[in-house]
């Protein structure tokens, strides 16, 4: 599921089946690389008292599962400071890979698996850290050593095939990169 | 990644925590002068507001270098004791390049660094000693040894450096490495 999707969507307490609100944001835990609540208004869901993200709407349940934000991240996700979207994304050793434009997660459990970027993907697992000026990804480098190239973008393979410097690479695709790399 | 940049074009770069949060920004990049390396960096404060801000950043605190901004662990990393890295005095810029059987090159224009994880002096762009009535004579990038000596007013290079002088920084990376592969080569 897409972050901006989830956005807006209605919230039901299903303990008394009314509506609380909807979706304002969501609060992102960047080194687990999860979605760790939802924000309405001014109060904070944990994700482990909701339902998950459902086709129509969020449910949620527990005793009381409207609070008030604790965590940094929380306070940040409700005052507006740490919203994501339209952020820089920034590798660790400096680099800009471009505009974070949505985030694809798992409505059910959270996981954030990839960040969109300019009609790319960064693995979500690269995840570093999100604040008021850029999120945080892991370097290419650190990502190739790791072995896992499918976590890379098609600019950062390409940049890779250039330090190797890999035959027929202005012609390859993002997939054909990949094996060239392997 | 590895790539190669103009000392000037860090001045301005965010100085960004792997948090997200960019506190400040470069002011100006600190070399030793007696050796040629990168100390560090001068930093200012983005906008008008606020109290005093660390205003030094050395370069062992330096998680990641690259094209787009100067990246540090947390922000406890900055302090605001240069610790007399700010107090070498004179600068590499203007200094005369010399053979070392005495032929001036021209002067340094800008100094430039490799980027991606440690950063390195890797060489000079030069503008040559004009010749004659040849006003038209464009920078060029000469490499330099990984040891060197420098005076505040002269930079003393091999003879040999001159055959890996480049016109742009594309191929000049490799040129860098050719040259210093080539002296250590003659050293053994």
């Amino acid at each position: 599921m897409r972050w901006s999707e989830a956005l807006g969507r209605e919230v039901v307490d299903t303990s008394t089946a009314e509506a609380v609100g909807r979706v304002d944001a969501l609060v992102v835990d960047p080194e687990a690389s999860t979605i760790t609540g939802l924000v309405i208004g001014d109060q904070i869901v944990s994700w482990s008292d909701t339902g998950g993200i459902g086709s129509d709407a969020v449910t949620i349940s527990g005793a009381e599962p409207l609070r008030t934000p604790q965590t940094g991240p929380e306070e940040g996700a409700v005052n507006g400071r740490t919203r994501l979207l339209a952020k820089p994304i920034l590798t660790e050793d400096g680099y800009a890979l471009g505009e974070l434009t949505d985030i694809e997660f798992d409505p059910v459990t959270g996981s954030v698996e990839q960040l969109v970027v300019d009609g790319d993907h960064i693995a979500g697992s690269r995840l570093m850290g999100a604040g008021s000026f850029a999120v945080v990804v892991s370097s290419a480098a650190r990502v190739s050593s790791a072995g896992d190239l499918d976590a890379l973008t098609k600019a950062e393979r390409y940049e890779l095939a250039k330090d190797r410097d890999v035959d027929g690479r202005s012609n390859m695709s993002k997939e054909q990169l990949r094996d060239a790399l392997a | 990644m590895t790539g190669l940049l103009r000392a000037s074009a860090l001045i301005g770069q965010p100085i960004v925590t792997l948090d997200g949060e960019s506190p400040l920004e470069v002011k100006d990049v600190v070399f030793d002068t007696a050796s040629g390396e990168l100390l560090g960096f001068a930093l200012r404060k983005k906008g008008f507001f606020g109290g005093p801000v660390p205003d030094y950043l050395p370069w062992k605190a330096v998680h990641g270098l690259g094209p787009d901004a100067v990246m540090i662990s947390e922000e406890s990393v900055l302090s605001g004791d240069a610790s007399g890295d700010l107090d070498g005095g004179g600068n590499v810029i203007g200094n005369r390049v010399l053979t070392e059987s005495g032929t001036d090159l021209g002067g340094v224009v800008e100094v430039v660094i490799a980027t991606g994880g440690q950063a390195d002096v890797v060489g000079f762009e030069i503008e040559p000693v004009a010749s004659g009535h040849d006003a038209g004579g464009h920078n060029v990038f000469i490499p330099m040894p990984d040891t060197l000596a420098i005076s505040g007013e002269k930079i003393i290079v091999p003879d040999s450096a001159t055959d890996f002088v480049r016109d742009d920084l594309s191929g000049f990376g490799s040129a860098v490495a050719e040259f210093r592969s080539a002296l250590s080569g003659k050293d053994t």
